[in-house]
């Protein structure tokens, strides 16, 4: 019998079982941090500091209580950052992206490299000079402070990632619609938009998460307490409650939870959608 | 073909603007299509990225106060940074962290991709690919100030598992000490498998064809020696890339610095991205500030060119 594995032959445990232990170690070390945050959202500071590791009775969900308003103004504040971002983003990296694969026109190749030219520049130089731009044109504390920034950084990778798959569609597609009289737009919203949906979701999820955490950019443009996003949100809550562990923990849990939910719908176009793979 | 480029005749220079390859045949396009669609991007990165980067740099120049216009004053920022001893400090701190950091997430990312790449059922990898993209999707702001919590020394994960085991006699400080703070920002996240460098290692690794390792196997090629002869040569355009973005990361690392030790104790943690932040926003150097900005600039620069010619200086190549 052959000793060797391919992608065919079925699960072998024997083979495979110091590759199971080894995995299994990692993602107990990579969990514990926060398994042992959602047991301690539950318990008030006596019970945290009797008991360490394990739950105790009773449980204490008024930590939830506490920690909701203020948490949940932030992940709407959130949302009304992150909504406007991805839609126009979307938008913008389609639009681009298609641009570049699909037409020739002079300045092409100079207008691509000049854009991937912004990925090495470091983001934290901009901050300033784009804070200046922004109390300028008195956006200061504003959505579209927020939005059109950001829009600006999410748009290069994701005219990079769309013009790659706008260049793997069969141009059959395109000449066969052509043929039969279509214009440039309805070969834009008819043919290559269906076809990139897959595409854009990637790129939608990459936004979402960049959005979500990016921390300098609210700081810098936000001025007002009441409309930080979560990830400053639940820096100012976790310094007003530090010395309260149950309801800060349970701050915690709840900022997770709306990408975690998204996660849940969209966990196999996120995982999937690199798989095309990135490169240089 | 009537409009093949390269040919010559009337039609040649519209032929450049045909849509698509240069062997439609029908279609022309008015030449502002394509600038339509470029419009709304371009608009966008002049204001917020183009400009920007120009403005930084001539206000690494001035003496600048927004909303106050800047006062040229030549060199002397700069002279003033390389004789600020906190700057200095901060660009060793970032150095050690960055090439350690990278070091370990990229270590962890590829055996963590090698062993999920290794298990032979489809459905197992699966599972255990999502078990390691779970993580991605915490805040990183809530990731921070849990492992703030791990490493406090009242109550923390850290101190309880090492006293428990009996590595430690009492609870020890991990951020609240100069020596050891600026090495438990490097470490946040351990084992940093989970993580994007995993998912496109793994991507890139299960593209591969899957007859180069049976090829391997049957040749007696052991598991370990095929990972460092066919897999890691064969992905080095993703490792390249993974490779770019960690170091670039790395270099402007703000967020643990202002989340878990606001660049403390004693400036053991200061980083040029959190100096940068406190010089413009807490002291309103803004033309100080973007002196650091331009310096970092040309750190990740000099970084990426270096790295992209050093990943196509060979001719071979695996296309991947």
């Amino acid at each position: 019998m052959l000793r060797f594995r391919s992608r065919l032959t079925q699960h072998s445990w024997r083979q495979d079982w110091p590759l199971f232990l080894v995995l299994t170690i990692l993602a107990i070390i990579t969990y514990i941090p926060f398994v042992f945050t959602v047991v301690n959202s539950l318990k008030s500071n006596t019970q945290f500091f009797t008991q360490f590791w394990l739950p105790v009775l009773p449980l204490h969900f008024e930590n939830y209580e506490r920690a909701l308003p203020s948490m949940g103004r932030a992940i709407l504040n959130s949302f009304s950052y992150s909504i406007p971002t991805l839609i126009l983003s979307l938008t913008i990296s389609g639009l681009t992206g298609y641009a570049f694969a699909r037409y020739r026109f002079p300045g092409r190749q100079i207008l691509f490299f000049a854009m991937l030219a912004l990925i090495m520049i470091p983001g934290i130089l901009l901050v300033i000079p784009m804070f200046s731009v922004i109390i300028s044109l008195g956006w200061g504390d504003t959505i579209q402070g927020v939005v059109l920034p950001w829009t600006a950084v999410e748009i290069v990778f994701g005219t990079f990632l769309m013009r790659t798959f706008f260049e793997t569609l069969p141009q059959e597609y395109f000449e066969a619609a052509r043929l039969d009289g279509a214009g440039e737009m309805t070969l834009l919203f008819r043919i290559a938009l269906p076809l990139a949906i897959p595409a854009l979701a990637t790129v939608g999820i990459l936004n979402l998460l960049f959005t979500w955490n990016d921390i300098i950019w609210p700081l810098v443009s936000i001025f007002d307490s009441n409309r930080f996003p979560v990830s400053i949100g639940v820096l100012t809550f976790s310094s007003q409650y530090g010395t309260d562990y149950g309801v800060t923990f349970a701050s915690y849990v709840i900022a997770s939870l709306p990408l975690i939910i998204i996660f849940g719908f969209t966990s196999r176009r996120f995982m999937d959608g690199l798989a095309g793979g990135l490169s240089i | 073909m009537a409009n093949e480029i390269g040919q010559t005749g009337p039609t040649r220079s519209l032929a450049r603007f045909i849509p698509g390859r240069p062997r439609m045949r029908s279609g022309l396009v008015p030449i502002y299509v394509p600038f339509l669609f470029l419009i709304p991007a371009l608009i966008l990165l002049v204001v917020f990225r183009y400009y920007p980067t120009i403005s930084a740099i001539y206000h690494s120049f001035t003496i600048w106060d927004i909303p106050k216009p800047g006062e040229f004053v030549g060199l002397k920022n700069y002279q003033a940074l390389f004789s600020d001893p906190i700057f200095l400090q901060s660009i060793s701190n970032i150095l050690k962290y960055t090439v350690v950091r990278t070091l370990l997430t990229m270590t962890m990312a590829i055996i963590g991709a090698e062993l999920v790449y290794n298990l032979a059922s489809s459905s197992w990898r699966n599972i255990w690919r999502l078990v390691f993209t779970v993580p991605m999707v915490i805040p990183s702001t809530v990731d921070l100030l849990i492992w703030k919590q791990i490493y406090a020394g009242r109550q923390g994960l850290l101190n309880e598992i090492l006293v428990g085991i009996g590595a430690l006699n009492r609870p020890y400080p991990w951020i609240g000490r100069p020596d050891t703070a600026l090495w438990a920002l490097v470490f946040i996240g351990f084992p940093a498998v989970a993580g994007f460098g995993f998912l496109i290692i793994l991507a890139a690794l299960q593209n591969l064809p899957a007859e180069v390792n049976d090829a391997a196997l049957i040749d007696g090629c052991s598991r370990l020696r095929r990972v460092f002869s066919i897999d890691l040569p064969a992905i080095r355009g993703p490792l390249a890339l993974i490779l770019i973005l960690s170091l670039n990361g790395g270099l402007q690392q703000f967020a643990p610095m202002l989340v878990v030790t606001q660049g403390g104790p004693v400036n053991s943690t200061m980083s040029p991205g959190y100096y940068l932040y406190t010089q413009g926003f807490t002291y309103g150097a803004h033309g100080y500030a973007s002196a650091i900005g331009t310096i970092l600039m040309l750190m990740t620069l000099t970084l990426s060119i270096f790295i992209m010619r050093a990943r196509y200086r060979r001719a071979y190549d695996v296309a991947i």
